[in-house]
């Protein structure tokens, strides 16, 4: 098992500067993601690592050893890509023996290899296939299998699942993580689905123009974002400006209502304007009855969308203190409809205040 | 023949980069009528001189069945053109394949600049249609009798006359290379375009070196292409006729034919549908080769 680290890497294509002094620790075994939108440089800096890119400055250091004088085909890292990479003249079993066939193993061990990959993918039973006879997911599958041959020291995966069904991809990301657990592979994931860092990853590190904002573990990203990138790209948030009344106790007002920042760090002056922020499942709605008045609170609001995500309803809102997302269970939202009277609430410990221009923030690790 | 073939090549890249055919669901009762243009064209110029030609190969003057045409074909000097025509075109197109394969590679090659590209193809494209008058010309200019390069290598001592001239196997498939080898790259571009760069940058990281992916992966990928495009140079070099006139070749297949025409062989008008008819038969059995090759090496495309 190794570690790899990235170490302030520069990179830049003419003005564009894909990588912005980038900087990033995995620890031995440990399964990384880098989320991000589409262009903040993931890719980049995944083919850096990989020897397919070089930065304009930096280093890439795996297990204390500085690995950019290393051409690609000697650094001995697995890669899996988006798609399309397996070579359509061999079939599976071929193609997860190339690596090995390349370091001039004898037949029996290629093929002994090869089928206790296929079977630890599940694709036992598809090996003398060809890539055109396989679907997308077994593709996947296959690049996996022949990406973990060569027992590399660093498994790098570009949105190996992006181009999958929405249902294949949920099952095979599970599997990507099993596999990874079962044989402790040091992982490094690029993704731009959120759900998809969350749940498969040890930690996170979101990344936005070239740099990492936050690097964390699922938990810490998704409650606790550092920034107001961070949260709005990290599930979906509830923005309120308010104007500070109280320094000392935090307190803001947000139109006719008041709330109190829980965060002790919030320091702003009396008057100064602020944005604070909620996610939807901390926002209360109760039915109000017709001519009813909300408790104490509680403020009125009345429901302009009702969004059916499953378990839960995202329920929009009109409110005094502007539009508002709340989820409900879809039992309770079968009560409302549209311009229903709504009671609201905000869960005042979920409150936060948050940075919105981007922060240097790469967590030191132990 | 050149042009199915070149379709055909087409149809492979597509094959490599992964596009299936689109289904097309509207209108399918009429849309048949936008191809029946191009199917009179082909019957009135292409099935009807072909039916003619081999009827009249097997029929005397006065419309009698026969094998004579067919026997006279084994007889001098035709059975010389036929071995001629079909080493010069095989010559040229084995060149021609190679060097355009490796010359299409290397301004594909990502060090190359952009710019290069296009200018390329400009060269390809027009000199792939450089033949007849003005490229034999050019030849006789410059490595003829007394061309240029000939009295040039002359004085720096070696006289590559008279083993060497414009008229033999080797002097004419270096005319032919000419037009070969610019059409080779033209159709060879984007064979080697459907190389993806993931399966570089996948036999890369896998270990491999760049003659190992080529060895492994890029070689018998486009090698069904490649034989596809070498069968299409043969056909091209097979059917020419105004260089090889130019030049002043006599003994191709074409040439006599021409004479035909040209009704400076009057003696025996039917030897020219027989004629015709054996470079109809020697196609066949190239594409029967093709077909038998092409299948043994593309058996993952299935
Ligand atoms: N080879 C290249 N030439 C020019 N620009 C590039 C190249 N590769 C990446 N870029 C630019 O660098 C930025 C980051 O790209 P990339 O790493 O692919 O982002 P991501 O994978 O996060 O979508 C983008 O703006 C992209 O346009
Ligand atoms: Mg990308």
């Amino acid at each position: 098992m190794s570690t790899v680290e990235l170490r302030d890497l520069r990179r830049t294509f003419g003005s564009v500067v894909a990588l912005d002094n980038l900087d990033l620790d995995i620890r031995s075994g440990e399964f990384v993601s880098m989320l991000g939108p589409s262009g903040c440089g993931k890719t980049t800096a995944l083919r850096i690592v990989a020897g397919f890119e070089w930065p304009d400055s930096g280093a890439v250091i795996v297990d204390g050893q500085d690995v950019l004088g290393q051409p690609a085909n000697k650094r001995n890292m697995g890669m899996v890509f988006q798609s399309y990479s397996l070579f359509p003249n061999m079939t599976a079993q071929q193609n997860v023996e190339f690596g090995l066939r390349v370091r001039k193993q004898s037949h029996e061990r290629r093929a002994k290899r090869a089928s206790e990959l296929l079977d630890l993918v599940g694709l036992a039973s598809a090996m003398s296939r060809y890539p055109r006879q396989l679907s997308g997911g077994q593709q996947q599958r296959v690049a996996l299998a022949r990406s973990l041959a060569i027992e590399p020291k660093v498994l790098l995966l570009d949105e190996p699942l992006s181009a999958l069904d929405a249902k294949v991809r949920v099952q095979l990301r599970e599997e990507v993580r099993r596999i990874q657990l079962e044989l402790g592979i040091t992982t490094l994931y690029v993704t731009h689905d959120q759900e998809e860092a969350l749940s498969i990853s040890d930690r996170v590190a979101v990344m936005s123009a070239g740099r990492v904002e936050q690097l964390g573990t699922p938990a810490q990203i998704y409650s606790g974002p550092r920034t107001a990138f961070v949260a709005n790209f990290v599930g979906t948030m509830n923005k309120l400006e308010g104007v500070v009344m109280s320094s000392e106790d935090r307190v803001v007002s947000c139109g006719p209502i008041k709330v109190i920042v829980p965060d002790p760090t919030f320091i702003h002056a009396v008057g100064e304007n602020v944005e604070l922020y909620i996610r939807p499942e901390d926002v209360a709605i109760e039915l109000l009855p017709v001519g009813g008045s909300p408790a104490p609170g509680y403020f009125e609001g009345r429901v302009t969308s009702l969004t059916f995500l499953g378990p839960v309803t995202r329920v929009g809102l009109r409110t005094d203190i502007g539009a508002l997302l709340a989820d409900v269970s879809s039992a309770v939202a079968l009560n409302l409809a549209a311009d229903a009277p709504v009671a609201v609430q905000l869960n005042a410990s979920s409150l936060r205040s948050l940075d919105a221009s981007p922060e240097s923030q790469s967590a030191p690790v132990s | 023949m050149a042009l199915s073939e070149i379709a055909e090549a087409g149809h492979r890249t597509d094959v490599l980069a992964g596009t299936k055919p689109r289904k097309q669901a509207r209108n399918r009762r009429w849309a048949f009528l936008g191809v029946v243009p191009f199917f009179a064209y082909i019957a009135v110029f292409l099935l009807i001189p072909t039916g003619k030609l081999i009827v009249g190969a097997f029929t005397t003057t006065t419309g009698a069945f026969t094998f004579s045409n067919i026997a006279s074909i084994f007889h001098a000097p035709y059975p010389a053109a036929f071995e001629f025509s079909v080493e010069l075109s095989a010559l040229s197109a084995l060149w021609g394949g190679i060097m355009g394969f490796l010359v299409a590679n290397a301004v594909l090659h990502h060090g190359v600049p952009r710019w290069v590209r296009p200018a390329y193809l400009s060269f390809s494209g027009m000199a792939a249609n450089f033949a007849g008058i003005p490229l034999a010309f050019a030849f006789t200019a410059t490595l003829g009798n007394l061309g240029v390069v000939t009295i040039l290598l002359k004085h720096l001592g070696f006289n590559i006359y008279p083993s060497f001239s414009l008229q033999g196997l080797l002097g004419a498939s270096l005319v032919y290379l000419f037009f070969q080898f610019p059409l080779m790259i033209l159709l060879m571009i984007p064979v080697i375009e459907g190389l993806r760069k993931e399966w570089r940058e996948a036999a890369s990281n896998l270990g491999a070196t760049s003659f190992g992916f080529w060895r492994h992966i890029g070689l018998p990928v486009v090698t069904p292409s490649l034989l596809g495009l070498m069968v299409l140079l043969f056909g091209n070099a097979f059917s020419a006729y105004a260089t090889a006139y130019a030049l002043g070749i006599s003994n191709l297949v074409t040439i006599q034919i021409g004479q035909f025409i040209n009704g400076n062989n009057v003696f025996a008008p039917q030897d020219a549908y027989a004629l015709a008819f054996g470079m109809i038969v020697i196609i066949v059995i190239t594409i029967i080769i093709y077909t038998l090759l092409q299948r043994r090496s593309s058996r993952w495309l299935k």
